[in-house]
């Protein structure tokens, strides 16, 4: 029986409380915007499928309480992670300060691999914007992520940001899967490995970008 | 034709109808007279009145209910035949909602024993509703019995659609138990049905739901029923020029009238009392109706209405759309029965629950709440306890169930309602001043989780009724516990208590609680501790649903997947308001142990779904349950769930377990 999707991927949104996880959540998942959010606890999760070069993707995004307190709770989720984003408030210098509290629990809790991208949602709030865009690619730049400005209420960037994390694991995901093939595929796998640059494209140069910082 | 038969001289109300159908206004040119023969009646009813009928308070019954009180319009005003009744019973109306008897158009309800039918005196009436509660024949006495409700319904012959009415004696509840539902069919569905007919309009509008508790549509206006009618009288230039005509005849065709019926109907009328010391009293209003012979042959519902531009059917096309036609009218018939049989059910089940709830009222008050400290832990007590508090005296309950172990007094509170303000007014000030360690600091953070806490409810946003208590409570809190400060999850149960009490109380709730095993463990992030909960409530749920747990198993469905978000927040996030209250009242009676009673009594009520779910499915229902979870059912569930093993206490496995 064919399967309804090719992949399935994990993502977490991670940030201060009320910078709006579950906005931009909400905004991808059901292509709606609500002002007034009940505040999450724990941890919740949502589902949208998309396609990307073909391929059917499942994604699974999981909402995280944002107050510091449930780290303790919402780590244990990080684990099973593809990709994480983070999450801060343009209009809040805090939520943006915060950030590096939070890479510091990524790099303690997930998997070393995991596909990260930073977020500074409420883009429209240009009037009340204490982060500039320079400082939060400044910052993206430094632990080698990517970095896009968002509004859950316009529906700016919102696609994009989870297309582009989504087409990096993907990315990633296949050219796993061709080093673990047997005979040529894994010499080439290798080859492009060590070679870095030559046989990337367009489509995965980020990932590829990403894939020497780590290493 | 038989003149109505008046039993008793009890409530005979006679109804002169002086028919004036005007080209332009059919019905609202006719005049009523109701003449109550009984004294104090007279005082009540004012002479513009026009009809008894009986209405719904519930939402649902409201459009069924505009429609019958066209047809009880309709039938009344109709000098020639019975059609009115005949249609009544046709439509299978249970309970029949007004006797009616044909001859002088005179409706007549009569009352087996009007002695025992006292209406209370006006001074009441001008403030309430007087339910004369009609009930069909083929209702269970000793249900009916049970039902002390009563309605008269009065309308007035205004041009405003207005209805009058009154309660004489319900005064101890609140404004939404005034009204038992009434049931009546609903034409609604032949409609739709209808509509879908060849001959019919497409563009057939739905009747108007009324506005408010208590709107007793005339006809002529507004419903869908009258253009439809308006079409049919097509013959004539104006619509509603002939629409009683038109009317007979849909309607005969509609519930293919037997031609001539002897009809009678018995309806109780019975009288609510507050206290419910009476036993019920049980008035039989009956009446006999026949009805004239009504010979319409069927075609001429087709033949008259098809347009005269249009040439005229085929025979075998006029039968197939006669069959199809009849078709629709039976499986409309057949919808409505099973409609009326299931709000019948639930209606009694509604009128049971509140006079339940009166009685209990009625003992807390008087007989427990006074003498709290012997009668808590009494057996009737906590039966009582188990169907839920009284929403009038939930706080009160909750207060003394909670007690105040802390010490708390209202000084207290003011005294850190200031402090919290002020350390909000100091934050203004120095912003951003990083003091992370110190949990007061969140003193900032409740201001945006106020807003976002039931904002469906809309009574904690900004301008919101509880919005400043919410934010002072919680504030206070905060710097009553800086250990603990604030924690998501708190507002919420802030709210609950503020929709129970004042803020005072709330707050010496909110930290008694917030001071008990399981909560405290939550909020102050103890992890070591939550695990042994949710460990035994892994062990507890192997133990009472297994195969479901070996489902979860299999799909890796985690405890702390929903029992975080239902603990943390005590179902008031999940449930429904009312499902969550009782399910509160319950766990200030059993503590701890009943939470997680609660939760295993979710997942068993949902078994069977759950079952045919994979993980993505099972948790985003366990995080988002029905919202027409019915607390009768869950409470069924709860109690399947045993919370002992080998007489191992919960409490014990909670402590055996580290």
């Amino acid at each position: 029986m064919a399967k309804a999707y090719d992949y399935l991927f994990k993502l977490l949104l991670i940030g201060d409380s009320g910078v709006g996880k579950t906005c931009v959540l909400f905004r991808f998942a059901e292509d709606q915007y609500n002002a007034t959010f009940i505040s999450t606890i724990g941890i919740d999760f949502k589902i949208r499928t998309i396609e990307l070069d073909g391929k059917k993707i499942k994604l699974q995004i999981w909402d995280t309480a944002g107050q510091e307190r449930f780290r303790t709770i919402t780590t244990a989720y990080y684990r099973g992670a593809m990709g994480i984003l983070l999450v801060y408030d343009i209009t809040s210098e805090k939520s943006f300060d915060s950030i590096r509290n939070w890479i510091r629990n990524i790099e303690e809790h997930a998997s070393a691999d995991v596909e990260r991208m930073l977020i500074g949602n409420k883009c429209d709030m240009n009037d009340r914007r204490q982060v500039s865009k320079e400082r939060g690619e400044k910052l993206a730049i430094e632990y080698g992520m990517k970095c896009m400005e968002t509004s859950a209420k316009l529906n700016e960037n919102i696609e994009n940001a989870f297309f582009t994390l989504a087409r990096d694991i993907k990315a990633k995901t296949e050219k796993r899967l061709n080093q673990n093939r047997p005979g040529s595929n894994s010499q080439n796998g290798t080859g492009s490995n060590t070679k870095l640059k030559p046989k990337d494209n367009g489509g995965s140069k980020s990932s590829f970008f990403k894939m020497c910082t780590i290493l | 034709m038989s003149p109505p038969i008046v039993e008793s001289s009890s409530v005979t109300v006679v109804d002169n109808v002086s028919q004036q159908y005007d080209d332009d206004n059919f019905l609202s040119n006719s005049t009523f007279d109701v003449k109550i023969l009984k004294e104090n009646l007279d005082e009540i009813l004012e002479d513009d009145m026009i009809g008894l009928g009986s209405l719904s308070s519930t939402e649902s019954n409201t459009d069924s209910l505009n429609v019958n009180s066209e047809i009880i319009n309709r039938s009344e005003s109709r000098a020639d035949t019975g059609i009115g009744s005949d249609l009544l019973s046709n439509l299978s109306v249970s309970p029949s909602p007004i006797i009616i008897s044909e001859r002088n158009n005179s409706i007549s309800a009569t009352s087996d024993d009007m002695s025992d039918f006292d209406l209370g005196n006006t001074e009441d009436l001008n403030n309430n509703l007087t339910v004369v509660y009609p009930l069909s024949s083929g209702e269970d006495d000793e249900e009916n019995q049970n039902r002390r409700d009563t309605l008269i319904f009065i309308v007035r012959d205004d041009s405003e659609t207005e209805t009058e009415s009154k309660n004489s004696d319900l005064k101890t509840d609140d404004k939404n138990s005034k009204m038992i539902p009434y049931e009546c069919a609903s034409l609604s569905s032949v409609y739709s049905n209808y509509s879908q007919y060849d001959f019919f309009p497409r563009n057939v509008p739905s009747p108007p739901l009324p506005q408010g508790d208590l709107v007793f549509r005339k006809a002529e206006n507004q419903s869908g029923l009258s253009s439809l009618l308006g079409f049919f009288g097509s013959k004539k230039s104006t619509p509603q020029t002939n629409s009683t005509n038109t009317f007979d005849l849909l309607t005969s065709k509609l519930f293919s009238f037997n031609k001539s019926k002897n009809l009678s109907s018995r309806s109780e009328v019975q009288k609510r009392s507050d206290t419910n010391e009476n036993p019920s009293l049980k008035n039989g209003l009956s009446c006999n109706n026949s009805s004239q012979d009504l010979k319409v042959p069927d075609s001429v519902l087709i033949f008259e209405n098809r347009p005269s531009n249009l040439p005229a059917k085929s025979q075998q096309e006029e039968l197939k759309h006669r069959q199809e036609y009849e078709r629709m009218v039976e499986m409309a018939k057949k919808k409505e029965q099973k409609e009326n049989e299931l709000k019948l059910k639930r209606q009694h089940q509604l009128g049971k629950k509140e006079d339940f709830m009166t009685n209990s009222l009625k003992i807390w008050n008087t007989e427990i709440i006074p003498y709290w400290e012997e009668q808590c832990s009494s057996k009737r007590t906590h039966q009582l306890w188990w169907h839920g508090l009284p929403p009038p005296i939930r706080g009160k309950v909750w207060r003394l169930a909670i007690g105040n172990e802390l010490s708390l007094t209202n000084e207290s509170y003011y005294f850190y309602e200031r402090k919290a303000k002020q350390k909000l007014e100091l934050l203004k000030k120095y912003e951003s001043q990083d003091d992370d360690k110190n949990h007061e600091s969140s003193v900032e953070l409740i201001k945006l989780d106020v807003s976002r806490t039931f904002p469906q409810l809309c009574f904690f946003q900004k301008d919101g009724p509880f919005h400043d208590a919410l934010h002072n409570v919680l504030g206070a809190y905060a710097c009553y516990n800086t250990q603990i400060g604030y924690v998501q999850g708190m507002s919420f149960l802030t709210a609950i208590l503020l929709l129970n009490m004042e803020s005072n109380d709330a707050f010496i709730c909110l930290a008694n609680l917030l001071n008990t095993n399981v909560l405290m463990a939550c909020f102050r992030m103890d992890q070591a501790k939550m695990n042994r909960y949710f460990r035994v409530h892994q062990i507890l749920f192997e133990y009472n649903i297994p195969r479901l747990y070996s489902h979860f198993e299999e799909q890796n469905v985690k405890p702390d997947l929903y029992l975080i978000d239902w603990i943390f927040t005590l179902f008031s996030k999940s449930l429904p308001l009312d499902v969550m209250s009782r399910v509160w009242d319950v766990f200030f009676r059993d503590k701890e142990e009943f939470l997680f009673r609660t939760a295993l009594g979710i997942l068993n009520l949902y078994k069977e779904t759950l079952l045919e779910m994979d993980f993505i499915h099972i948790v985003q229902f366990l995080t988002k349950l029905p919202d027409n979870m019915n607390s009768t059912h869950l409470f069924k569930s709860i109690e399947q769930i045993v919370m002992s093993i080998d007489d191992i206490s919960f409490d014990k496995l909670v402590n055996f377990d580290s």
